[in-house]
């Protein structure tokens, strides 16, 4: 199996709103009715998950399609290069034996076996489509639990390992690209909000990661007591907000802060094209006045995806893998230069 | 002089979170240390300097006692006999080991579902499913199965409205 050909499908086609928002996940948390979970679970109650749920997906119509990619037979820079396209998270990527991803055909969906729950399945889209991404979920989760038997219990709804998923099982994410906000210093205020609206915001690299080149995904926190479109349809007024504020933000400094602005966005041009050692932390900080250049039609053969294709392109797997060997930070840094370097003096510029 | 405790260990509470619950805010109260599981931005300071907890903490305890610091103690120790996971590992991973730990580990779990959700029950669809038109026969034996669930679980309270429905759909029929 040729783990390069597999990349993730959200940066391809635009979505709504993709001058802000990058893309919209919904993952559901499932566990099997009677077998210890998997942190807890021994050698043969892992095997059992994984050989139900293959057996489950040769067997139905609706999800023959899935590839099947054993994830422990996987080299680590393999591992790292799905998780750097989001294909299966950072849990996935750490763990051992019987961990198996099962991934539909146009890489918006997937099963992953084994993680912190036996079944982690997921639902990727481009831009602000959380309801879309829900609905597909859904429908495989159906499909899944007409075969398997769920733990579930009428008080607590869906069994998780950890509690903080318990209920509807359901995380749903957006990630969004807010440097308007940033720049007019309205972003802490928000953050602080957050919180109290049952939501969480998290880097560009999820759980702990600090905030990168003004990405930001933010996602519900509460999964028990209310039902999942409930929760999608609060997730997604907030987020229209949020869209609102950064277009807003977005022409006000358009308008008075113009040339500081342009000032930002060439000088990262400047030094995209011409660095010769790039950490991946400053290439965040220059990539996001150039996704902000986009709009203002600076680069017009560039798109927000493309963009978004770059940082996915620019991570220690996929460097890596690019060139075809281990390497040290340094030789990262030089190798990610060396990338955005082309990249960008290739581009078509206004300037 | 009152002061609030922390949510987490009973030490005086030097930090609030505030989170809105159903329309109306909620607070909630942090030592230094559990404070320190939160980002910063989403909280706010109390009255109750660190300096000041510290003593305040001093005799917080001797007022105490024994009692309670040997009920927290037998509560680490809870086991689930199905996975063998202790609730004192469950405090440190924040994972549980199979869906029999909810049972066992029902009373101390409370605080921490609360915390998170607000709330300590799943929201249910409606308890007849919505199918325009079903025949009573299949919503008669959704219910049955739902109710089934809800006695092994031993939520009783749920069995009753599940048991009055059915008396319903009986008599209607
Ligand atoms: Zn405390
Ligand atoms: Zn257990």
């Amino acid at each position: 199996m040729d783990i390069v050909s597999l990349t993730e499908n959200w940066a391809e086609p635009p979505g709504p709103s993709a001058h802000v928002v990058v893309s919209s996940r919904v993952r559901l948390a499932r566990n099997l009715e009677r077998i210890i979970f998997p942190s807890h679970a021994d050698t043969k109650d892992l095997r059992q998950v994984c050989d139900a749920v293959d057996r489950l997906v040769r067997n139905e119509t609706a999800l023959r399609e899935f590839e099947r990619i054993d994830i422990s037979a996987c080299r680590a820079v393999e591992r790292m290069f799905l998780r750097e396209n989001h294909i299966i998270s950072p849990e996935l990527e750490q763990s051992s034996e019987f961990r198996v991803l099962h991934l539909n055909p146009k890489r918006s969906c997937a099963i992953m076996v084994n993680e912190e729950d036996h079944l982690r399945m997921y639902c990727l889209r481009s831009g602000l489509q959380l309801t879309p991404a829900l609905e597909e979920i859904n429908a495989v989760d159906a499909v899944v639990g007409r075969s398997l038997r769920y733990a579930y219990s009428e008080k607590y709804g869906f069994l998780t390992a950890c509690p903080s998923n318990v209920g509807t099982g359901m995380r749903a994410s957006v990630m969004l690209h807010l440097p308007g906000l940033v720049m007019t210093r309205q972003i802490e205020e928000i953050i602080k909000v957050i919180p109290h609206r049952g939501l969480a915001a998290r880097g560009y690299y999820g759980e702990n990661s600090e905030f990168l080149g003004d990405f930001y995904q933010i996602s519900n926190e509460v999964t028990l007591g209310k039902t999942d479109t409930e929760i999608i349809e609060e997730l997604q007024s907030f987020i229209e907000g949020l869209v609102s504020r950064e277009e807003a933000a977005r022409a006000s400094l358009l308008e008075k802060k113009h040339w500081q602005v342009e000032d930002v966005i060439w000088r990262a041009y400047g030094v995209l094209t011409h660095a010769r050692i790039m950490s991946s932390k400053e290439a965040f900080q220059l990539l996001s006045p150039i996704r902000l250049g986009i709009e203002r039609g600076h680069f017009p053969p560039l798109t927000h995806h493309r963009l978004n294709r770059f940082i996915v392109a620019m991570q220690p797997g996929h460097l890596q893998i690019a060139e075809g060997k281990e390497m040290t930070a340094l030789e990262r840094g030089i190798a990610r230069a060396r990338f955005l370097r082309s990249v960008f003096s290739e581009l078509k510029t206004t300037n | 002089m009152p002061f609030q405790k922390c949510e987490k260990c009973g030490r005086p509470a030097t930090h609030k979170f505030t989170r809105m619950i159903e329309g109306h805010a909620v607070d909630f109260f942090f030592c230094p240390e559990h404070a320190a599981e939160f980002s910063p931005l989403q909280l706010q300071q109390t009255l109750v300097t660190p300096e000041l907890a510290q003593l305040l903490a001093g005799l917080l305890k001797s007022e105490q006692g024994q009692k309670a610091a040997d009920e927290a103690a037998d509560t680490e120790e809870l086991r689930c006999t199905t996975c063998g996971r202790a609730f004192r590992q469950y405090r440190q991973t924040l994972l549980l080991g199979c869906s029999d730990c909810y049972r066992v580990f029902e009373k101390p779990l409370q605080d921490d579902l609360r915390r998170r959700h607000g709330t300590v029950r799943h929201t249910q669809k409606p308890l007849v499913p919505a199918i325009a038109g079903a025949p009573p026969a299949v919503m008669l034996e959704a219910l049955q199965t739902r109710l089934e669930i809800a006695i092994a679980d031993e939520d009783f309270e749920l069995a009753v409205k599940l048991r009055d429905e059915i008396r319903r759909l009986k008599g209607e029929k």
